[in-house]
């Protein structure tokens, strides 16, 4: 039976195949074209690695990137091919951190990932040192850790730490970031006190992540943009680590500045509100809640608040991506002058910062100004 | 085999490749037409027109965009219609030649109080279906040699004769290796 069947298999596939020849001629143009742009794009472009090739692992920090790099990279969701530089720290830029007179911890905002390396916030004023300390996929809890690691370096400086609400906040209490393990806080004991977890980090895969998970995205939104318990929990845990950031800071002998990043949508309430109608999220999502918590978590501290959405529009984003384009980065650099002018004036109009902060859109509401506090 | 979808990103140096890709592919198929229906000398103009064509879009890539965009929209839907087209050929050209040799499987209605339940045959577990088919052998990436394999050492040599619309099948696939999963957010 197996021989006949495959002899009547072989006489109707060739019938088939007849049958399946139009689609062949037809389809030819579009395998031609396709074929042939990737050819052609991987000849314009250079060499090109994905983000996962920029780090490393590391026990204490889950991961951080490879030093000496000098490499292309693209985002897999859009934008041009940026080129990557890092120190001999692994850190961007071509200052070092004792030259620098500010100093920023973030995450791939703050590594500057979607723009050459020469666009950077901290390389394209070249009278302000900026030293970026961060990374790809960092969460507050990596960010905080490294001011405790780096905070003999930090005296006499200004040390701005960016928080992207997109997925920082939620991710201090996540014990991976995709599948890669990252240290997080939950809460401990019968205190409840919060405490940073990295107990768990190894080079392993974190084994629960699977690459078809949505990223809990609409639980993330909930958290970052809602009330409920686990937003009382995201904007605990920012208020621990913001309060153990600005003691690292004040041990050390530098001043800590919030910066909030907002996430593209949130640069305007119809492209909010078509947004979450999109995603079939509850109108009730407040889109001005991160800053509006985080300036109530800074100010008894006494830090520096700053709310990126006041500070930055659509057109400083790369649409896809969702990173700071080269027009996003140059305001980024503007700003963190204005914060350094601020807190050292060297001319009449600097001490006005009401002055020095005209060319934003309009004054963030929970902006702190140096001398206030 | 190769997908005949674009890529989703649209940076300038995929749109200047598209634009030259489109610009190669127009000029020799209007070279080829002009040779086979006026004089083979005609091929030349085809020719000519290549760096013509492919000139506004070195020079503004960014008029690539929406050719781009409509490219790959006929594309997407050429895909979507030869898939369900090849699906046909499979299932009521081979398929039914196939089964006119008879069938392994017992379909007749069971005698009264008798099961049909099989005792299983192939202990390797944990994946089912094309899966298990395609992953014979772990090390090949290859997931045509798997077939391959698997039809000779199941005896299912007749499969062999719907590879060929598998392979093109595959190649329709809007998903292959060029879609963003959706719903996926950047690293921040």
């Amino acid at each position: 039976m197996t021989s006949i069947r495959s002899v009547l298999a072989l006489i109707a596939s060739l019938a088939g195949l007849l049958l399946a020849a139009p689609i062949v001629v037809l389809g030819l143009p579009f395998w031609a074209v396709a074929w042939l742009t990737k050819r052609i794009t991987g000849l314009l472009e250079p060499e090109i690695v994905l983000w996962d090739q920029l780090i490393r692992f590391d026990p204490t920090f889950g991961w951080k990137p490879k030093a000496n790099l000098n490499t292309h990279c693209v985002s897999e969701l859009g934008g041009e091919v940026f080129h990557v530089t890092t120190d001999s720290e692994g850190w961007p830029g071509a200052s070092t951190i004792d030259e620098s007179s500010i100093t920023v911890f973030g995450d791939s905002f703050a590594f500057g990932y979607g723009v050459n390396a020469e666009a950077l916030f901290s390389e394209v004023n070249p009278k302000l040192l900026v030293k970026a300390i961060g990374a790809p996929g960092y969460n507050m809890v990596q960010e905080v850790m490294w001011m405790d690691r780096l905070s003999s370096h930090l005296r006499g400086k200004l040390v701005v730490w960016f928080i992207y609400v997109g997925n920082d906040l939620y991710e201090n209490l996540q014990p991976n970031m995709q599948d890669y393990r990252t240290p997080f806080v939950r809460r401990a004991g019968s205190s409840g006190e919060w405490q940073i977890v990295t107990s768990h980090l190894s080079s392993s895969r974190w084994w629960p992540y699977h690459v078809n998970d949505k990223l809990r995205s609409a639980q993330r939104f909930a958290a970052i943009f809602g009330t409920s318990f686990l937003s009382e929990r995201v904007y605990s845990a920012c208020e621990f680590l913001i309060r153990k950031g600005n003691n690292i800071c004040a041990r050390a002998g530098a001043s800590l500045a919030v910066i909030t990043i907002p996430i593209i949508n949130q640069l305007s309430l119809n492209d909010w509100k078509q947004r979450m109608s999109e995603l079939g999220y509850p109108e009730s999502l407040d889109l001005n809640q991160p800053d509006r918590k985080i300036a109530e978590i800074c100010s008894p501290l006494g830090v520096r608040f700053v709310a990126g959405k006041d500070h930055l529009n659509a057109r400083h984003f790369i649409p896809a991506d969702g990173h700071w384009n080269e027009k996003g980065h140059q305001r980024i650099a503007d700003l963190l002058a204005e914060l350094h002018q601020q807190r050292h004036p060297t001319t009449r109009n600097d001490v006005n910062p009401e002055l020095r902060l005209s060319h934003a859109q309009k004054r963030p509401a929970g902006t702190f100004q140096w001398g206030t506090d | 085999m190769f997908s005949l979808i674009l890529p989703p990103a649209r940076r300038y140096s995929i749109l200047i490749g598209f634009w030259l890709a489109l610009s190669l592919f127009a000029g020799i198929t209007l070279g080829a037409i002009l040779s086979l229906w006026a004089s083979p000398t005609l091929m030349t103009l085809g020719l000519i027109a290549v760096p013509v064509l492919a000139l506004p879009g070195l020079l503004w890539p960014q008029v690539a965009n929406l050719p781009y965009e409509v490219w790959n929209k006929l594309a997407r839907e050429f895909g979507r219609y030869s898939r369900a087209w090849l699906m046909a050929i499979c299932f009521y050209v081979i398929v039914v030649a196939v089964g006119r040799s008879g069938s392994s499987l017992r379909l007749a209605r069971p005698d009264s109080g008798q099961s049909l339940w099989v005792r299983r045959q192939d202990p390797s577990g944990a994946r089912n279906g094309f899966d298990r088919v395609v992953a014979v052998d772990e090390s090949s990436k290859s997931w045509i040699r798997n077939f391959l394999k698997w039809s000779a050492r199941s005896s299912n040599l007749w499969a062999c004769g719907v590879l060929p619309f598998l392979v093109l099948i595959s190649a329709l696939d809007p998903e292959q290796d060029n879609t963003v999963p959706k719903d996926i957010y950047t690293l921040f």
